[in-house]
Protein backbone atom coordinates (compact mmCIF):
# COMPACT_ATOMS: atom_id res chain seq x y z
CA UNK A 1 0.00 0.00 0.00
CA UNK A 2 1.13 3.56 -0.74
CA UNK A 3 -0.38 6.87 0.27
CA UNK A 4 -0.12 10.61 -0.32
CA UNK A 5 -1.58 13.37 1.87
CA UNK A 6 -3.06 16.70 0.81
CA UNK A 7 -3.69 18.63 4.05
CA UNK A 8 -5.77 21.84 4.00
CA UNK A 9 -6.99 23.92 6.97
CA UNK A 10 -10.18 22.01 7.66
CA UNK A 11 -9.81 18.81 5.69
CA UNK A 12 -6.93 16.45 4.92
CA UNK A 13 -7.31 14.01 2.02
CA UNK A 14 -5.22 10.83 2.06
CA UNK A 15 -5.14 8.92 -1.21
CA UNK A 16 -4.47 5.19 -0.71
CA UNK A 17 -3.32 2.94 -3.55
CA UNK A 18 -2.35 -0.71 -4.01
CA UNK A 19 -3.29 -3.47 -1.53
CA UNK A 20 -3.98 -2.90 2.18
CA UNK A 21 -3.30 -6.09 4.20
CA UNK A 22 -1.80 -7.09 7.56
CA UNK A 23 1.70 -6.62 6.14
CA UNK A 24 1.11 -2.87 5.84
CA UNK A 25 1.16 -2.29 9.60
CA UNK A 26 4.30 -0.10 9.47
CA UNK A 27 2.85 2.19 6.78
CA UNK A 28 -0.47 2.38 8.61
CA UNK A 29 1.30 3.42 11.81
CA UNK A 30 3.19 6.13 9.89
CA UNK A 31 -0.03 7.28 8.23
CA UNK A 32 -1.92 7.49 11.53
CA UNK A 33 0.94 9.57 12.97
CA UNK A 34 0.78 11.97 10.00
CA UNK A 35 -3.00 12.28 10.28
CA UNK A 36 -2.60 12.99 13.98
CA UNK A 37 -0.01 15.70 13.36
CA UNK A 38 -1.86 17.77 10.75
CA UNK A 39 -4.45 20.25 12.02
CA UNK A 40 -7.45 19.32 9.86
CA UNK A 41 -10.46 18.22 11.90
CA UNK A 42 -11.82 16.09 9.06
CA UNK A 43 -9.58 13.33 7.68
CA UNK A 44 -10.73 11.75 4.42
CA UNK A 45 -9.31 8.47 3.11
CA UNK A 46 -9.77 8.44 -0.67
CA UNK A 47 -10.07 4.74 -1.54
CA UNK A 48 -10.71 5.14 -5.29
CA UNK A 49 -7.23 3.81 -6.16
CA UNK A 50 -7.13 1.09 -3.50
CA UNK A 51 -7.34 -2.32 -5.21
CA UNK A 52 -7.67 -4.75 -2.30
CA UNK A 53 -8.31 -4.70 1.42
CA UNK A 54 -8.50 -7.64 3.85
CA UNK A 55 -9.96 -8.05 7.35
CA UNK A 56 -6.70 -6.86 8.95
CA UNK A 57 -6.82 -3.77 6.71
CA UNK A 58 -10.34 -3.11 7.98
CA UNK A 59 -9.04 -3.55 11.53
CA UNK A 60 -6.31 -0.99 10.90
CA UNK A 61 -8.87 1.50 9.53
CA UNK A 62 -10.76 1.08 12.81
CA UNK A 63 -7.56 1.80 14.75
CA UNK A 64 -7.10 4.97 12.69
CA UNK A 65 -10.68 6.05 13.47
CA UNK A 66 -10.21 5.36 17.20
CA UNK A 67 -6.94 7.33 17.37
CA UNK A 68 -8.47 10.29 15.48
CA UNK A 69 -11.68 10.34 17.54
CA UNK A 70 -9.46 10.59 20.62
CA UNK A 71 -8.09 13.85 19.15
CA UNK A 72 -11.56 15.14 18.28
CA UNK A 73 -11.00 14.55 14.58
CA UNK A 74 -13.31 12.61 12.27
CA UNK A 75 -12.47 9.90 9.73
CA UNK A 76 -14.38 9.45 6.48
CA UNK A 77 -13.85 6.78 3.80
CA UNK A 78 -14.48 8.05 0.28
CA UNK A 79 -15.33 6.27 -2.96
CA UNK A 80 -14.41 2.63 -2.44
CA UNK A 81 -14.52 0.68 -5.72
CA UNK A 82 -14.39 -2.95 -6.87
CA UNK A 83 -13.18 -5.47 -4.30
CA UNK A 84 -12.76 -2.78 -1.61
CA UNK A 85 -16.38 -1.63 -1.95
CA UNK A 86 -17.54 -5.24 -1.80
CA UNK A 87 -15.51 -6.05 1.37
CA UNK A 88 -16.60 -2.92 3.23
CA UNK A 89 -20.17 -3.92 2.47
CA UNK A 90 -19.75 -7.59 3.53
CA UNK A 91 -17.99 -6.49 6.74
CA UNK A 92 -20.71 -3.85 7.34
CA UNK A 93 -18.04 -1.25 8.06
CA UNK A 94 -20.50 1.53 7.22
CA UNK A 95 -22.01 0.96 10.69
CA UNK A 96 -18.72 2.02 12.29
CA UNK A 97 -17.11 4.51 9.88
CA UNK A 98 -18.79 7.03 7.60
CA UNK A 99 -18.46 6.02 3.91
CA UNK A 100 -19.04 8.54 1.08
CA UNK A 101 -19.73 7.08 -2.37
CA UNK B 1 -7.43 -38.12 -11.00
CA UNK B 2 -5.15 -38.26 -14.07
CA UNK B 3 -2.87 -35.36 -14.99
CA UNK B 4 -4.27 -32.69 -17.28
CA UNK B 5 -2.94 -33.50 -20.80
CA UNK B 6 0.09 -31.40 -21.57
CA UNK B 7 1.24 -31.11 -17.93
CA UNK B 8 4.98 -30.47 -17.61
CA UNK B 9 7.36 -30.01 -14.67
CA UNK B 10 9.31 -26.75 -14.82
CA UNK B 11 12.55 -26.79 -12.89
CA UNK B 12 13.97 -23.53 -11.55
CA UNK B 13 16.92 -23.67 -9.13
CA UNK B 14 17.06 -27.45 -9.35
CA UNK B 15 19.91 -29.44 -10.96
CA UNK B 16 19.08 -31.15 -14.28
CA UNK B 17 19.71 -34.66 -12.89
CA UNK B 18 17.30 -34.09 -9.97
CA UNK B 19 14.68 -32.74 -12.36
CA UNK B 20 15.17 -35.76 -14.66
CA UNK B 21 14.66 -38.13 -11.69
CA UNK B 22 11.47 -36.35 -10.59
CA UNK B 23 10.19 -36.18 -14.18
CA UNK B 24 10.74 -39.94 -14.69
CA UNK B 25 9.16 -40.87 -11.34
CA UNK B 26 6.07 -38.77 -12.11
CA UNK B 27 5.85 -39.72 -15.79
CA UNK B 28 5.75 -36.07 -16.84
CA UNK B 29 7.97 -34.17 -19.32
CA UNK B 30 10.49 -31.77 -17.77
CA UNK B 31 11.37 -28.25 -18.87
CA UNK B 32 14.31 -26.12 -17.70
CA UNK B 33 13.39 -22.50 -18.49
CA UNK B 34 15.95 -20.07 -19.88
CA UNK B 35 17.03 -17.84 -16.98
CA UNK B 36 16.92 -14.73 -19.17
CA UNK B 37 13.80 -15.45 -21.21
CA UNK B 38 10.90 -13.00 -21.04
CA UNK B 39 8.59 -15.76 -19.88
CA UNK B 40 9.49 -19.09 -18.29
CA UNK B 41 7.32 -21.06 -20.65
CA UNK B 42 8.34 -23.35 -23.52
CA UNK B 43 7.59 -22.44 -27.12
CA UNK B 44 5.42 -25.07 -28.81
CA UNK B 45 8.38 -26.12 -31.00
CA UNK B 46 10.33 -27.06 -27.86
CA UNK B 47 7.78 -29.61 -26.71
CA UNK B 48 7.18 -33.10 -27.99
CA UNK B 49 3.67 -34.59 -27.77
CA UNK B 50 0.65 -32.80 -26.27
CA UNK B 51 0.38 -29.03 -26.38
CA UNK B 52 1.57 -27.64 -23.06
CA UNK B 53 -1.46 -27.01 -20.87
CA UNK B 54 -0.16 -26.75 -17.33
CA UNK B 55 3.13 -26.14 -15.55
CA UNK B 56 4.08 -27.60 -12.17
CA UNK B 57 6.85 -25.26 -11.09
CA UNK B 58 9.67 -26.31 -8.75
CA UNK B 59 11.53 -23.25 -7.45
CA UNK B 60 13.72 -21.88 -4.67
CA UNK B 61 13.16 -18.90 -2.37
CA UNK B 62 15.37 -16.50 -4.39
CA UNK B 63 12.71 -16.43 -7.17
CA UNK B 64 9.74 -15.23 -5.20
CA UNK B 65 9.90 -11.57 -6.24
CA UNK B 66 10.19 -12.41 -9.94
CA UNK B 67 6.83 -11.80 -11.66
CA UNK B 68 7.60 -14.43 -14.27
CA UNK B 69 7.26 -17.11 -11.60
CA UNK B 70 3.69 -16.14 -10.77
CA UNK B 71 2.60 -15.62 -14.37
CA UNK B 72 3.30 -19.15 -15.57
CA UNK B 73 0.15 -20.44 -17.23
CA UNK B 74 -2.11 -22.69 -15.10
CA UNK B 75 0.71 -23.14 -12.62
CA UNK B 76 1.08 -25.28 -9.55
CA UNK B 77 3.87 -23.90 -7.34
CA UNK B 78 6.14 -26.07 -5.19
CA UNK B 79 8.91 -24.36 -3.22
CA UNK B 80 11.60 -27.00 -2.87
CA UNK B 81 13.81 -25.43 -0.18
CA UNK B 82 15.32 -28.20 2.02
CA UNK B 83 13.14 -30.89 0.43
CA UNK B 84 14.05 -34.45 -0.57
CA UNK B 85 13.48 -35.75 -4.12
CA UNK B 86 10.87 -38.23 -2.90
CA UNK B 87 8.97 -35.46 -1.08
CA UNK B 88 8.98 -33.41 -4.30
CA UNK B 89 7.72 -36.43 -6.27
CA UNK B 90 4.87 -36.86 -3.78
CA UNK B 91 3.93 -33.17 -4.06
CA UNK B 92 4.05 -33.18 -7.88
CA UNK B 93 1.65 -36.14 -7.84
CA UNK B 94 -0.60 -34.27 -5.42
CA UNK B 95 -0.49 -31.21 -7.71
CA UNK B 96 -1.65 -33.44 -10.58
CA UNK B 97 -4.70 -34.45 -8.55
CA UNK B 98 -5.80 -30.83 -8.14
CA UNK B 99 -6.79 -28.02 -10.49
CA UNK B 100 -4.86 -25.49 -8.39
CA UNK B 101 -2.00 -26.27 -6.05
CA UNK B 102 0.70 -24.47 -4.06
CA UNK B 103 3.10 -25.72 -1.39
CA UNK B 104 5.18 -22.83 -0.04
CA UNK B 105 7.11 -21.71 3.01
CA UNK B 106 5.47 -19.30 5.42
CA UNK B 107 8.19 -16.75 4.56
CA UNK B 108 7.17 -16.81 0.91
CA UNK B 109 3.43 -16.77 1.52
CA UNK B 110 3.95 -13.77 3.80
CA UNK B 111 5.58 -11.80 0.99
CA UNK B 112 3.45 -12.43 -2.10
CA UNK B 113 -0.18 -11.80 -3.09
CA UNK B 114 -0.78 -15.55 -3.35
CA UNK B 115 -4.59 -15.48 -3.39
CA UNK B 116 -4.49 -13.07 -6.32
CA UNK B 117 -2.09 -15.30 -8.29
CA UNK B 118 -4.17 -18.40 -7.56
CA UNK B 119 -7.35 -16.61 -8.68
CA UNK B 120 -5.65 -15.53 -11.92
CA UNK B 121 -4.73 -19.16 -12.54
CA UNK B 122 -8.27 -20.36 -11.74
CA UNK B 123 -9.76 -17.60 -13.93
CA UNK B 124 -7.61 -18.55 -16.91
CA UNK B 125 -8.61 -22.22 -16.49
CA UNK B 126 -12.31 -21.24 -16.41
CA UNK B 127 -11.81 -19.02 -19.45
CA UNK B 128 -10.07 -21.59 -21.59
CA UNK B 129 -11.58 -24.91 -20.50
CA UNK B 130 -15.27 -25.05 -21.20
CA UNK B 131 -15.37 -28.68 -20.12
CA UNK B 132 -14.44 -27.60 -16.58
CA UNK B 133 -16.48 -24.42 -16.42
CA UNK B 134 -20.03 -24.96 -17.68
CA UNK B 135 -21.24 -21.37 -17.75
CA UNK B 136 -23.49 -19.55 -20.19
CA UNK B 137 -21.11 -19.91 -23.07
CA UNK B 138 -21.45 -18.32 -26.48
CA UNK B 139 -19.36 -20.07 -29.14
CA UNK B 140 -16.03 -18.33 -29.64
CA UNK B 141 -16.51 -16.03 -26.65
CA UNK B 142 -14.16 -16.27 -23.69
CA UNK B 143 -15.77 -16.64 -20.30
CA UNK B 144 -14.28 -16.43 -16.86
CA UNK B 145 -15.30 -15.89 -13.26
CA UNK B 146 -17.64 -12.85 -12.93
CA UNK B 147 -15.80 -9.95 -11.14
CA UNK B 148 -18.01 -9.97 -8.01
CA UNK B 149 -17.52 -13.72 -7.57
CA UNK B 150 -13.79 -13.33 -8.08
CA UNK B 151 -13.62 -10.54 -5.44
CA UNK B 152 -15.37 -12.80 -2.93
CA UNK B 153 -13.28 -15.92 -3.60
CA UNK B 154 -10.02 -13.95 -3.55
CA UNK B 155 -10.95 -12.38 -0.22
CA UNK B 156 -11.98 -15.71 1.36
CA UNK B 157 -8.86 -17.44 0.08
CA UNK B 158 -6.65 -14.56 1.23
CA UNK B 159 -8.23 -14.66 4.71
CA UNK B 160 -7.75 -18.44 4.95
CA UNK B 161 -4.11 -18.09 3.87
CA UNK B 162 -3.52 -15.19 6.31
CA UNK B 163 -4.98 -17.28 9.16
CA UNK B 164 -2.72 -20.22 8.17
CA UNK B 165 0.32 -17.92 8.24
CA UNK B 166 -0.40 -15.80 11.32
CA UNK B 167 -2.40 -17.99 13.70
CA UNK B 168 -1.34 -21.37 12.24
CA UNK B 169 2.33 -21.51 11.36
CA UNK B 170 3.59 -18.37 13.16
CA UNK B 171 1.29 -18.94 16.18
CA UNK B 172 0.69 -15.26 16.88
CA UNK B 173 -2.46 -13.56 18.09
CA UNK B 174 -4.29 -10.94 16.08
CA UNK B 175 -4.35 -7.22 16.90
CA UNK B 176 -5.97 -6.98 20.33
CA UNK B 177 -7.84 -3.72 20.86
CA UNK B 178 -8.01 -0.59 18.73
CA UNK B 179 -4.83 1.30 19.54
CA UNK B 180 -1.50 2.09 17.93
CA UNK B 181 0.13 0.21 20.82
CA UNK B 182 -1.84 -2.94 19.94
CA UNK B 183 -0.74 -2.59 16.31
CA UNK B 184 2.88 -2.12 17.42
CA UNK B 185 2.71 -5.23 19.64
CA UNK B 186 1.30 -7.29 16.75
CA UNK B 187 4.05 -6.00 14.41
CA UNK B 188 6.80 -6.96 16.90
CA UNK B 189 5.42 -10.48 17.30
CA UNK B 190 5.09 -10.93 13.54
CA UNK B 191 8.63 -9.69 12.96
CA UNK B 192 10.11 -11.99 15.64
CA UNK B 193 8.32 -15.11 14.40
CA UNK B 194 9.05 -14.53 10.71
CA UNK B 195 12.77 -14.30 11.61
CA UNK B 196 12.64 -17.64 13.42
CA UNK B 197 13.16 -20.52 10.95
CA UNK B 198 11.36 -22.97 13.27
CA UNK B 199 8.18 -21.04 12.43
CA UNK B 200 9.00 -19.37 9.11
CA UNK B 201 9.95 -22.57 7.27
CA UNK B 202 6.70 -24.31 8.10
CA UNK B 203 4.69 -24.86 4.94
CA UNK B 204 1.27 -23.75 3.76
CA UNK B 205 -0.51 -26.02 1.26
CA UNK B 206 -3.36 -24.82 -0.94
CA UNK B 207 -5.17 -27.33 -3.13
CA UNK B 208 -8.36 -26.90 -5.10
CA UNK B 209 -10.60 -28.70 -7.56
CA UNK B 210 -12.84 -27.05 -10.14
CA UNK B 211 -15.82 -29.15 -11.16
CA UNK B 212 -19.48 -28.64 -12.08
CA UNK B 213 -19.40 -24.87 -11.73
CA UNK B 214 -17.95 -24.95 -8.25
CA UNK B 215 -14.55 -24.59 -6.64
CA UNK B 216 -13.57 -26.59 -3.56
CA UNK B 217 -10.35 -25.37 -2.03
CA UNK B 218 -8.37 -26.40 1.06
CA UNK B 219 -5.75 -24.40 2.96
CA UNK B 220 -3.58 -26.44 5.34
CA UNK B 221 -0.96 -25.20 7.82
CA UNK B 222 1.55 -26.93 10.10
CA UNK B 223 0.69 -25.12 13.34
CA UNK B 224 -0.99 -26.33 16.52
CA UNK B 225 -4.57 -25.83 15.34
CA UNK B 226 -7.23 -23.83 17.13
CA UNK B 227 -10.82 -24.01 18.38
CA UNK B 228 -13.13 -21.76 16.41
CA UNK B 229 -15.32 -19.42 18.44
CA UNK B 230 -17.52 -16.89 16.68
CA UNK B 231 -16.83 -13.36 18.03
CA UNK B 232 -19.76 -11.25 19.20
CA UNK B 233 -20.70 -8.07 17.32
CA UNK B 234 -19.73 -5.88 20.30
CA UNK B 235 -16.34 -7.66 20.57
CA UNK B 236 -15.66 -6.97 16.89
CA UNK B 237 -16.40 -3.27 17.35
CA UNK B 238 -13.64 -3.12 19.98
CA UNK B 239 -11.07 -5.20 18.12
CA UNK B 240 -8.97 -4.86 14.97
CA UNK B 241 -8.84 -8.65 14.51
CA UNK B 242 -11.20 -11.61 14.43
CA UNK B 243 -13.17 -10.85 11.25
CA UNK B 244 -11.42 -13.21 8.82
CA UNK B 245 -13.26 -16.44 9.52
CA UNK B 246 -16.62 -14.64 9.73
CA UNK B 247 -15.98 -13.05 6.32
CA UNK B 248 -15.18 -16.49 4.87
CA UNK B 249 -18.37 -17.93 6.37
CA UNK B 250 -20.46 -15.12 4.93
CA UNK B 251 -18.96 -15.57 1.44
CA UNK B 252 -18.43 -19.31 0.93
CA UNK B 253 -21.21 -21.74 0.06
CA UNK B 254 -19.76 -24.02 2.76
CA UNK B 255 -16.79 -23.80 5.11
CA UNK B 256 -15.43 -26.52 7.41
CA UNK B 257 -12.52 -26.55 9.86
CA UNK B 258 -10.74 -29.91 9.88
CA UNK B 259 -7.74 -31.50 11.62
CA UNK B 260 -8.19 -29.46 14.82
CA UNK B 261 -8.24 -26.17 12.89
CA UNK B 262 -5.12 -26.80 10.77
CA UNK B 263 -7.20 -27.24 7.62
CA UNK B 264 -10.03 -25.14 6.23
CA UNK B 265 -12.11 -26.47 3.36
CA UNK B 266 -14.22 -23.96 1.46
CA UNK B 267 -16.64 -24.40 -1.40
CA UNK B 268 -17.72 -21.64 -3.78
CA UNK B 269 -20.30 -21.54 -6.55
CA UNK B 270 -18.87 -20.02 -9.76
Amino acid sequence: MDYSIDAKDHEATVRLSGRLTFNDHAKLRALIREMSQNHARRQVLDLSSLEFVDSAGIGMLLIAREELVGQEKSLVLRQPVGQVKRVLSVAQLGKLISIEE
Amino acid sequence: MASVPGTIVLGLDIPADRLAYISAKCGLPAWLPDEFAEAWWPAQDDVVGDAVGRGIVLFGEKRIHDDRLWKISHAAWIETTDMSDDMIVMLVRRACENTVFAFLTTTTVNQVALASYLLSSIDSICTENKDIFIGDCVEGQKIGIPPDVRYDIELALHEAISNAVLHGNLQIDGIKGLSIDALEYFAQNLDARIRDPDFALRRVEISGVLANNSLTIKVVDQGKGFASKAPTVSALEKSASGRGLELIRSIAQSCELLDGGRCIRMRFAL
